[in-house]
């Protein structure tokens, strides 16, 4: 699988503040990649130097094989874009922008167009400005979809929605998913979402990449621990760094293990807590994995 | 060429109710303009000495002013919409995810903003301009091309710099304000350096010609600089670096470039012509002529009587002046201008001009509680006095008839209508041109000439430009210029005109341009301001 997105130690500072410091990752082309993080953690900065809105301090980005730099009309004919910051022509109608897009694109598909018209339920005579932020997002989408693009970007595409729009709005991107061979690329923190759509994820805070991998190693290798340790209630022993953000109660002690695989774990388990006979590792779902990192993330940037 | 279109369509289509309003004011005040080309000139000759005198005179004017500047307002609110609708400042903007280049956008702006901000007020003006009469041999006058070219370049020297302002900022009110910051940065850098340097920016003459052929490429050069970097690049603080410094560069450049001594030299005379020399003009005070008047009941004039000798031919004089009026406690800022002005025609016989010339009623005026200060009092004035040269550049008679027309340069009259009112003629007159340039009312001189070829010149006159006059330095709209003249002649002195109309008589028009001006300062010491207002021309 070849890589749709290449970002290398990509840097963006505004003023003294390092919005996104030494990213580096790799989105595979085909893949739905949700980059995750919280607010503020640098998601939208990175991406508006993909589609170059801004350029990088320093590293690069390369979108479809070309520096985000020299992005031009010819890349972006092959790039959707769908922002929550993004102003959308408000004195146009839904139609009249969709008239006005066609022309720009030469793969503009007009039948898709209107079926992504109504499947969306978007009224098309009414002004953009008086439109309600969801059906805002929706008419975006299809400006953003009708052409066929290679790789789909979207930028906090749920913010504010209701969850019914947030549902219409899932489930189109995910119909279309897996009906056209597109790499969508979303930033994005409601993690419910996400995990709905996302077969790969990264994480950043504080402008700083936590993880990059595919959903299903993800949720594979990241379980909750218990542990009652033998004997009686001691002080912690050193325990291996991939056990992130470990607590004590009474005699139970709970770790996030990021590292685990049956096996390995239950011998690692073994020899820091010897006797343990209660061990219980439950699979965490990706909110669970997105708060724990973040937590921890919190708790080494404090210490 | 495809893609700039279909910019400029849209930017059209969300523009359309700003456009429609901006044309709209267009619309009315062009049309406002021809419906005064359309009055009869029997009623402004009979308003002119009528009641409805005044509320024509100031009607037309203020309905001119209002629309001068609700178009003019309108412009600046297009030129900003237009280009922030696709901001390059913006982080923000829908084009910029779109295949749509820099380059694309900035050449639709363009493209819209001279055929609809520009093409569209010059195509009122060419219907002005041809419902004034002005067609035919018109047209090929090099006047009206160098006036096309100036109306070209006035309009693009707002324009591209709104333009470039609009690109670099977020919102109509950032836009308004760093319009604001630039106009007053340059102002200033401006008056600095006039006052450290008060050669530095002569206003007569060649100089304010050099002056805009300098300052209009200037300005235009670093407007499409900065447009085209905040398209092209998107560095938006670059760009806003730039914009900042513009001033400073448009002062570097007057000051800086090697041109900007050679344009301070005077122009050279013409071949065969005496220069005219300001040290050998000198302007004294008949002491014999001093008199107090009281104007009104607040104000007293001191009247004097100038004589000015040694003027260059070809040269007539405009007298106004600014000074002080002295006493052992007392020192008063007076001004004074000429009432009657020693006008001197063209056609004065070589050599004549340089003989005495005198202004009888070269008025200053005082409040009175002020003159009772100085009233009794020994005093000294010291007055400034500064007289404007010009020289004749075209002349023209025209029958003394009313309908009668006449053509002189890039100007067309027509003599609305002659009466006769308390032994005085009254001649109205209406002057169209496409520019106030060509229409400059104080150059105008009026003379009736006699069968024998004697001159006499109006004793009183009032007209009123009603369109494209205040705003000849704005974008729009300015450019049909309409004038109203009603002039009064009396008889010349020493005569009386009796009977019917004067026969064989001719109304001459004289066109003028300012070439220069020269200022005297006048002394006059032990002064005796004694008499009374009230009591009318007494001596002091």
């Amino acid at each position: 699988m070849s890589e749709i997105i290449e970002i290398e130690h990509l840097k963006r500072r505004f003023g003294s503040c390092e919005a996104v410091n030494d990213l580096s990752l790799t989105v595979p082309e085909g893949s739905v990649f949700a980059l995750l993080g919280p607010n503020g953690a640098g998601k939208t900065t990175t991406i508006k130097v993909m589609v170059n809105i801004i350029r990088p301090t320093a590293g690069r980005a390369a979108v479809l094989g070309v520096d985000s730099r020299r992005l031009g009309p010819a890349q972006f004919r092959q790039i959707g874009y769908v922002s929550e910051n993004q102003d959308l022509p408000a004195a146009m109608t839904v139609r009249q922008l969709l008239d006005y897009c066609r022309p720009l694109y030469p793969s503009w598909d007009a039948d898709f167009a209107a079926s992504l018209v109504r499947t969306l339920d978007i009224p098309l005579d009414r002004k953009i400005a008086v439109l309600s932020r969801g059906t805002r997002m929706k008419a975006a989408l299809v400006s953003s979809l009708a052409y066929h693009p290679k790789l789909l970007v979207l930028d906090e595409p749920f913010a504010g929605l209701d969850p019914l729009v947030r549902e219409e709005f899932a489930q189109g991107v995910l119909e279309l998913t897996g009906q056209q061979q597109w790499t969508v690329f979303l930033a994005s923190h409601d993690i419910d979402e996400v995990e709905r759509l996302a077969d790969w994820v990264a994480m950043i805070n504080n402008g700083r990449l936590l993880l990059s991998e595919s959903v299903s190693s993800l949720l594979a290798r990241f379980r909750q621990v218990e542990v009652v340790p033998a004997g009686e209630s001691a002080a912690l022993p050193s325990l291996p760094a991939t056990w992130l953000l470990p607590e004590q109660a009474g005699r139970t002690v709970r770790f996030f293990d990021t590292k685990y695989e049956p096996d390995g774990s239950a011998a690692l388990v073994q020899q820091v807590f010897p006797g343990a006979a209660n061990v219980n590792a439950e699979p965490m779902s990706l909110r669970a994995i997105f708060v724990a990192l973040a937590r921890a993330n919190r708790v080494s940037t404090l210490s | 060429m495809r893609p700039i279109i279909h910019q400029a369509l849209k930017d059209a289509r969300l523009l359309r109710w700003l456009l429609a309003a901006w044309l709209l004011v267009l619309l009315l005040y062009h049309g406002l303009a021809i419906a005064g080309l359309l009055i009869p000139g029997s009623v402004i000759l009979s308003r002119a000495t009528g009641q409805s005198y005044a509320s024509l005179r100031t009607g037309f004017p203020a309905a001119n002013m209002v629309l001068g500047w609700l178009g003019v307002a309108a412009f600046l609110v297009l030129c900003a919409s237009l280009v922030q609708a696709d901001s390059p400042a913006s982080s923000t903007a829908f084009w910029l995810t779109r295949p749509i280049s820099g380059r694309t956008m900035v050449a639709s702006k363009l493209v819209f903003a001279l055929v609809v901000l520009v093409g569209l007020p010059l195509a009122l003006d060419v219907l002005d301009l041809l419902v004034a009469g002005a067609g035919g041999p018109e047209w090929r006058s090099s006047g009206n091309w160098l006036l096309l070219g100036w109306s070209l370049a006035t309009q693009l020297v707002w324009l591209l710099p709104l333009l470039a302002i609009a690109a670099v900022t977020d919102g109509l009110a950032q836009f308004v304000l760093i319009v604001i910051f630039e106009v007053l940065t340059f102002g200033a850098l401006v008056g600095l350096l006039q006052s450290v340097a008060r050669s530095w920016l002569p206003h007569q003459g060649m100089s304010i010609i050099a002056l805009f052929v300098v300052f209009v490429p200037a300005l235009l050069l670093v407007a499409a600089v900065v447009l085209a970097h905040a398209y092209l690049t998107r560095r938006h603080t670059r760009s806003v670096v730039m914009v900042a410094i513009a001033p400073v560069f448009l002062v570097v450049v007057f000051v800086v470039l090697p041109w900007w001594p050679l344009l301070r030299q005077a122009p050279a005379p013409p071949a065969g012509a005496r220069r005219p020399d300001a040290t050998s003009m000198s302007i004294g005070v008949d002491p014999a002529g001093w008199r107090v008047v009281q104007r009104s009941e607040d104000l007293v004039d001191l009247v004097a009587t100038l004589v000015i000798t040694g003027l260059p031919d070809d040269t007539t004089v405009n007298l106004n002046g600014q000074g002080w009026l002295t006493t052992d406690s007392t020192r008063l800022a007076v001004s004074g201008s000429s009432s009657t002005l020693p006008y001197e025609f063209q056609r004065a016989p070589a050599g004549e001009g340089s003989r005495a010339q005198v202004a009888p009623e070269f008025r200053m005026t005082l409040g009175r509680s002020v003159f009772e200060r100085v009233k009794g009092h020994a005093a000294t004035l010291q007055i400034n006095v500064t007289a404007i040269r010009s020289r004749t550049l075209a002349s023209t008679t025209v029958p003394l008839a009313a309908g009668a027309t006449y053509r002189m340069g890039e100007v067309r009259g027509e003599v609305l209508d002659v009466a006769r009112s308390a032994g005085r003629l009254l001649v109205a007159v209406r002057e169209t041109a496409w520019s106030p340039y060509a229409l400059n009312a104080d150059s105008i001189l009026w003379a009736l000439r006699d069968a024998s070829g004697r001159d006499v010149t109006a004793d009183w006159s009032d007209g009123w430009i009603p369109f494209g006059w205040d705003e000849w330095w704005l974008p729009v709209p300015r450019h049909l210029s309409l004038n109203w003249w009603v002039r009064r002649f009396g008889p010349p002195p020493g005569t009386t005109w009796s009977g019917e109309w004067p026969r064989g008589w001719q109304i001459i028009v004289i066109r003028r341009a300012w070439m220069g001006q020269v200022s005297k300062t006048v002394y006059v010491r032990d002064l005796r301001l004694d008499a009374l207002p009230g009591a009318q021309g007494q001596e002091p």
